[in-house]
């Protein structure tokens, strides 16, 4: 089991060397002359302001130089550089600030998705073929498609708009206020979960079909035991499985849902800081935002995997 | 005797392609997706025949009206007739979708086909980089992609369309790996064919079909990409018709015309579904094995 857990982490490490070489590689592609994007209007005409920023950016070495001298400064300095235009606030503490009301809605999202995603999954395999696993299984074809900033808006023209049942827009944070944020944040998760429910509710379906063939749940069955605890006990925790694996593919989604969850429901967590970032043109804020982001995604499959190779033998011994 | 062969080859192209069609079109839901589709593309094709008015002529007087007579949909807050806005808006939909999943294919098919085929090291090297680029969220690498070469129709096609390369790229390699092993790949082999001529006749046409399943995913995910840059403004930029920045427009006025609001995101969301559905009963019926498989 260690030997696997290893040998798991270990084949993680190129893969982050290779997301942080194309995160860094976004100045590389920049069009023109990358000092000019690292610097606001003003100073970027400013001859000793371009000369100091050259130097920041070790232009005057080879990429590959370039690129582990900046990796070096984000690893043992923890310094992701400093916003373009008249702040200059260090972007790795707007980032730590933003963080917590990203994860706040993102695990929030994830909540409703798996509250909605687990029951209709089952509810859709058990009755396989019936009109209420169509049912289901069109509501999460219609999941999918369904674009988020526009449920969003609707879900604000309905319950905010016409109803006023919920503060339309907003955020605050659970531990300060948990009344009003549990209030802000019904909307906002439950667009991220309503998406997140169509992918777990199609693939523990799927899951839970392949499992309740099984000559396992037949002998389970044939002695006797009643359909309920076949369903819940014997099924569940074997199809759950394959879900676990989704969940960990989900953090990308939630990340990126972000985004749009973020700019309609004006919370102030990250994936607003790359909307605010790109609409003022603060390349150094756009490229720790992507950043972040791919570190995250490829962290969560790596702890997915492990997690995956923890409950289900199978894995780990394969 | 390679003559004769030909129009055989041909025939049998042209009965598959109909008795595929006959099982797509079996399934209850391919009409109504196949209609949403061709409605959509006959509004992109005959905007500027079918539209009441121009989409950008402004005309501050009207803002905000209903629908009437004059203006089916009402207008929005510039004047703009919506349905035509609506019209044209499909224009910019359509080509985002279309270029991005060509551009996709274009790119991950040949690598997917290499990587599978050579295996080794080609299939390390390029499937690692595939790796790393799912790493970053589809609208996560395309903003990034838009904000270091700018906001225009080209660039959100090309941004787009690098973040469905992998996920071609992934499936051809599938296919080429089991195809590779097939016995008329091997006969073709031990008949001296080179390994361009393996690819390219006897491999590449069996990788279409999951390419195309695919594609069609990718239709609807690329439509929804560029609603999703459009309205947070990171998509093209006014004064062109787009669903999404139509919907960024009317936010502002939720309270005052709410029915700015509802329709275009109607569209998207019909549009996408279409594509989806359509997708997933191309994979039933021409991949089975691909069934239950997430993006």
């Amino acid at each position: 089991m260690t030997a696997y857990l290893v040998r798991r982490g270990l084949q993680a490490i190129p893969l982050l060397f290779l997301v942080t070489f194309m995160s860094y590689s976004l100045i590389i592609l920049l069009p023109g002359d990358p000092v000019s994007s690292f610097l606001a209007g003003g100073e970027g005409l400013d001859p000793e302001a371009r000369a100091e920023m050259g130097k920041e950016l070790n232009l005057d070495k080879s990429i590959p130089e370039q690129y582990v001298l900046w990796l070096k400064k984000i690893v043992v300095d923890r310094d992701l550089g400093k916003s373009v235009g008249s702040s200059r606030r260090p972007i790795a503490e707007d980032l730590k600030s933003r963080i917590p009301a990203t994860l706040q809605v993102g695990i929030g999202g994830l909540l409703v998705g798996l509250l909605i995603g687990i029951p209709a999954g089952i509810i859709a395999a058990i009755n396989h073929n019936s009109i209420v696993d169509r049912l289901v299984t069109m509501l999460s074809v219609a999941g999918v498609a369904l674009p988020g900033f526009w449920f969003g808006i609707m879900l604000i023209l309905l319950f905010s708009v016409k109803l006023r049942w919920l503060p339309p827009f907003g955020y605050e944070s659970i531990f300060d206020n948990p009344v009003q944020a549990l209030k802000l944040m019904i909307l906002p998760c439950i667009v991220i979960g309503w998406e997140l429910s169509a992918i777990i509710t199609r693939q523990l379906r799927s899951s839970m079909l392949e499992v309740l063939r099984q000559d396992y749940i037949r002998t389970a069955r044939a002695k006797g035991l009643h359909e309920r605890r076949v369903v819940w006990l014997h099924a569940l925790r074997n199809a759950m499985l394959p879900v676990v694996t989704v969940i960990g593919l989900l953090v990308g989604r939630i990340l990126a849902g972000s985004v749009i969850v973020e700019t309609v429901f004006a919370i102030p967590g990250v994936g607003r800081m790359l909307v605010t970032a790109i609409n003022q043109s603060d390349f150094p804020a756009v490229q720790a935002v992507v950043l972040l982001v791919a570190v995250s995604v490829v962290a969560m499959n790596l702890v997915t995997d492990m997690v995956y190779a923890v409950i289900d033998p199978r894995i780990r011994l394969a | 005797m390679a003559r004769d062969a030909r129009p055989e080859r041909r025939s049998t192209a042209w009965s598959r392609l109909v008795s595929t069609s006959k099982q797509v079109l079996r399934q209850p839901m391919a009409i109504p997706a196949l209609m949403v589709i061709f409605i959509v593309l006959f509004c992109a094709i005959f905007a500027s025949l079918i539209a009441p008015y121009n989409p950008i002529e402004q005309s501050p007087l009207d803002g905000l009206a209903s629908p009437s007579r004059e203006h089916l949909l009402g207008t929005d807050h510039l004047g703009r007739d919506e349905l035509s806005r609506m019209i044209y808006g499909s224009r910019v939909a359509l080509a985002v979708g279309i270029g991005a999943v060509a551009l996709g294919a274009a790119i991950g098919m040949p690598l997917g086909l290499v990587a599978g085929y050579m295996g080794r090291l080609a299939d390390d090297l390029i499937m690692r980089v595939m790796d790393a680029l799912v790493a970053f969220p589809g609208l996560i690498l395309t903003l990034a992609l838009v904000a270091v070469f700018g906001r225009s129709e080209r660039n959100l096609i090309a941004a787009i369309g690098l973040a469905n390369v992998p996920w071609i790229a992934r499936v051809v390699r599938a296919q080429v790996l089991s195809l590779r092993e097939q016995d008329y790949v091997l006969a073709a082999r031990s008949i001296g064919a080179g390994h361009l001529r393996i690819m390219g006749t006897h491999i590449f046409p069996n990788t279409l079909a999951p390419v195309i399943v695919q594609g069609t995913l990718g239709m609807g995910y690329a439509i929804l990409a560029e609603a999703s840059l459009s309205y947070i403004g990171a998509g093209i930029q006014p004064p062109t018709p787009t669903w999404g920045s139509m919907l960024q427009f009317a936010f502002g006025f939720l309270h005052k015309a709410p029915l700015l609001s509802v329709l275009p995101g109607i569209a998207i969301f019909l549009l996408v579904l279409a594509f989806n559905v359509l997708g997933d009963i191309f994979r039933d019926v021409l991949d089975p094995r691909l069934r239950g498989s997430v993006r």
